[in-house]
């Protein structure tokens, strides 16, 4: 066969690029439906776009000083608004703002639309993870900050000493590629769905939106999880000096002086720890941890308070989260240390 | 450099438009040969050197053993080339398990652990480029293929880049004589190995790797799992590791036959088996094929009675277990596997060939086809579970499981929740159907290959769809490319 020929047969599959950029042209348009328009995003994304519009609202209406709250997935089961409102001044108000798998690197996609409220009190709730783990923030949640611009231009410039060089990007990129991310949402959501109607023992309670009690775990979950559970933190715990510990009071100090140096008052929470993890070997790394904490709150004029031994084992639900009574507990004991707390810098 | 990835879909477009610019058999070979060991040099330049110390070493052994007059210098220059290619392998692949394992003996022995290990990067595909070479020197001393004059020939059947670090394992006879004329770009090749290629990406893109994350929250800490968790890791294994490797292999094809070149089939719906010597025969064929053709006919075979079967087929299971990774779980599923066709040979169900057992088959009744099916393929999973598993402790917790069923319903709570388990399920049950019927049409490439522009058009687009929305978030290499 010639050239000529050979060129010949390679123009004769021409429609398969065709199709293919045909394919992304479509699957540009409607991941922007679905994503943008639709709000097609599993719970906990979803719950984050929720809260960015929730606080635009709060900025728009004029109201200041109310109280947030920021954690985990330990603070989304463990806190209670509804509990902690009737105990605070008139006119002011709690939200639970946390979501699951946040931790200090996450709650910076946050602060500016928080700090852009003038609230009166943010809690920062510190919980096992939070102490020594510092993962990357995830693509998918980058690209949900950086296609609803989460982090202004200016805040961008100050997170620089705290993020990875490929987070500043991601959240400088071209949007694209939030768009291209976007098509891992979709599956996420079909999967948080069925789990949501499928497992009787949660409560998501219009989670995505919810800022006041958003979840709550009405029963234990079984001995064997729990234990597996455990077994799983201990082996963490023994490798902590690999986790990262120093990197995530680097970051969790970060988003403390980032609120502080614009005058937002900060109080510091350690969550209630499980006693059975507590009486883990190697649970002594949890305590020093604890020390930082209360080291950066003196270092940063920031409120101090520890909550780790407050519950008792039967009242969580695993090895880390709180269950209903549990939750009543906890929240119960929040409202009094915000309500000190905001007494005391009056 | 992963297939599904641009930089692969740029050096084939370069290589094709080589090809076709390239009009005499030498110039393309060189193409080719480049084209190879730049694709492997990409994942660590270092290797090529052992590649090439290998693919010299085979074909200086090939033409020493075709010039050689007596049969002492024939059998020597063979015995020199395997224990230069099994040196390289036992060295790269096998030294720290062969330390490890020796100083565990010791310690438990009251010893100190006296072996140092070393720190070794296991080079890609080497067990893979190493059964080539072997595989091609016994043939030369066998007789059975004319030893290769020309390097560049040579080393393209040594490195043909979309085979070199996952397989198909190349016999000599097969793929050689291809290389004699000039290859063109042809305009069935061309939308024939894209089909392949297409099925391939789905399989790997869509199931593998949307499976893969359930697999592995299920067996990376197994301990403390309920039965059902542990059933369902293991069907998510198996459905993985199909789709992963018949996936890569698919689109190896593919990929060669674009550039006017074929390699084998090595998958051909192994989880229609009915017993598992017939699953052998659709599993990883050219692997199975040549333990049969280099180790156990060389060890004898079923020649020599009875009891020296067994054995052979046990040392070869064995063996093979081995050959896929330096680990003893590895070595447990070879001999787990050597176990299952001994007692079928016991049973007089192995041995037969794959038309006597569908002849034996449609003569009995549907539920016992379906109760051969179905244990054949508990016993395979079981397979894939000892394959999956490692460490001794979860082997015996997950072999529990997995035979004594506990019936216990609470499955929830064990930390699976980030690996989309219902996605990941949806997934399995697509996989199920898209089988199912891949099977009954005979292989969707194939069908794909018989249609009409106007039927294929949909099917593209539905294809590229699902692969765009669906491309997981983070590259995950083949299973295979450890091996």
């Amino acid at each position: 066969m010639t050239i000529r020929e050979n060129l010949r047969a390679f123009a004769t599959v021409w429609d398969i690029p065709i199709i293919l950029i045909a394919a992304l042209g479509f699957f540009f348009v409607a991941a922007y439906e679905l994503v943008d328009r639709q709000r097609i995003l599993p719970v906990s994304r979803e719950r984050i776009v929720e809260m960015k519009s929730f606080l635009d609202r709060q900025v728009a209406e004029g109201r200041k000083g109310d109280v947030y709250f920021l954690g985990s997935s330990v603070t989304v089961e463990g806190i209670d608004c509804d509990v902690i409102n009737p105990l605070l001044p008139a006119g002011r108000h709690s939200f639970n703002l946390a979501w699951t798998g946040a931790g200090p690197r996450e709650w910076l996609l946050a602060l500016p639309s928080i700090q852009a409220t003038q609230p009166s009190l943010v809690v920062m709730c510190s919980d096992v993870d939070t102490v020594l783990k510092s993962t990357p923030i995830p693509e998918d949640l980058l690209a949900i900050a950086n296609w609803w611009n989460l982090v202004p231009a200016a805040a961008l410039q100050d997170y620089r000493s705290f993020l990875s060089a490929s987070e500043i990007r991601r959240l400088d990129s071209p949007k694209y590629k939030d768009l291209f991310t976007f098509r891992t949402f979709p599956p996420n959501t079909f999967d948080a769905y069925v789990r949501e109607v499928s497992r009787k023992d949660l409560r998501y309670d219009r989670y995505a939106r919810n800022f006041t009690a958003p979840w709550v775990q009405t029963r234990a979950v079984s001995p064997s999880a729990l234990q597996r559970g455990l077994n799983i933190r201990e082996r963490e715990l023994q490798s902590a000096a690999s986790m990262k510990h120093d990197e995530a009071i680097r970051v969790f100090g970060g988003a403390l002086r980032y609120l502080r140096s614009r005058g937002c008052p900060v109080l510091i929470v350690r969550t209630p720890i499980n006693p059975t993890l507590s009486e883990l070997k190697k649970s002594k790394i949890l305590d020093r941890a604890g020390e930082s904490m209360k080291e950066l709150a003196v270092q940063n004029d920031a409120g101090f308070v520890d909550h780790s031994t407050l519950l008792s084992a039967e009242q969580y639900t695993d090895h880390v989260h709180p269950l209903g009574s549990g939750r009543l507990v906890w929240s119960q004991a929040l409202a009094a240390a915000v309500l000190d707390y905001l007494n005391s810098s009056k | 450099m992963l297939f599904q990835t641009p930089e692969f879909a740029l050096l084939m477009l370069c290589v094709i438009l080589g090809i076709i610019l390239f009009r005499t058999s030498t110039l393309q070979l060189l193409l080719l040969v480049l084209a190879s060991w730049y694709f492997y040099m990409s994942w660590n330049p270092v290797f090529i050197f052992l590649l090439l110390l290998t693919t010299t070493n085979d074909f200086v052994a090939g033409l020493q053993i075709a010039k050689a007059t007596t049969s002492r210098s024939r059998t020597g220059w063979l015995i020199l080339s395997c224990c230069v290619d099994l040196g390289v392998l036992g060295f790269f692949k096998y030294y720290n398990f062969f330390v490890d394992s020796v100083n565990q003996v010791l310690v438990w022995g009251g010893g100190d652990s006296a072996l140092p290990v070393l720190n070794i990067t296991l080079p890609v595909g080497i067990s893979f480029y190493t059964f080539h070479t072997l595989g091609y020197t016994i043939d030369v001393f066998r007789g059975k293929t004319k030893a290769e004059r020309s390097y560049l020939r040579f080393a393209l059947y040594v490195a043909f880049y979309p085979q070199l670090v996952a397989g198909p394992i190349l016999r000599s006879a097969q793929f050689l004589p291809q290389l004699q004329e000039p290859t063109n770009i042809r305009e069935d090749n061309l939308r024939s190995g894209f089909h392949l290629f297409l099925v391939g990406l789905v399989k790997k893109v869509l199931i593998a790797d949307h499976v893969a994350p359930l697999a592995n929250a299920v067996f990376d800490s197994p301990q403390g799992m309920p039965s059902a968790l542990i059933w369902l890791g293991t069907f998510a294994f198996g459905i993985q590791i199909y789709c992963d490797f018949s996936g890569y292999t698919d689109m190896a094809r593919g990929a060669a036959r674009i550039l006017g070149l074929e390699i084998p089939v090595n998958f051909n719906y192994p989880y229609f088996s009915c017993c598992i010597t017939d699953f052998w025969r659709r599993w990883h064929i050219s692997l199975s094929s040549w333990l049969r053709d280099y180790l156990y006919i060389s060890l004898g075979g079923n020649r020599k009675g009875t009891v020296n079967t067994y054995r052979n087929l046990l040392l070869t299971m064995g063996l093979g277990g081995l050959w896929h990774g330096a680990s003893w779980n590895f070595v447990f599923w070879g001999i787990y596997q050597g176990v299952l066709l001994c007692a079928e040979r016991l049973l007089g169900i192995g041995g037969k060939t794959l038309s006597d057992m569908d002849a034996a088959k449609r003569s009995k009744s549907l539920i016992w086809k379906c109760g051969g099916w179905f244990l054949t393929q508990y016993f395979v999973f079981y397979g894939w579970l000892l394959f999956r598993v490692h460490g001794w402790d979860d082997i015996v917790y997950c072999s529990r499981k997995y035979i004594l069923f506990d019936f216990d319903r609470h499955v929830a709570a064990f930390g699976l929740g980030n690996a989309s388990p219902f996605f990941a399920s949806a997934m399995m049950v697509l996989f199920i159907v898209l089988h199912a019927a891949s099977y009954r049409v005979g292989g969707f490439a194939n069908r794909l290959d018989r249609m009409g522009w106007k039927m294929r058009l949909p099917v593209y687009a539905a294809a590229f769809l699902a692969l765009i929305s669906m491309w997981p978030a983070s590259r995950t290499a083949f299973i295979y490319f450890q091996f």
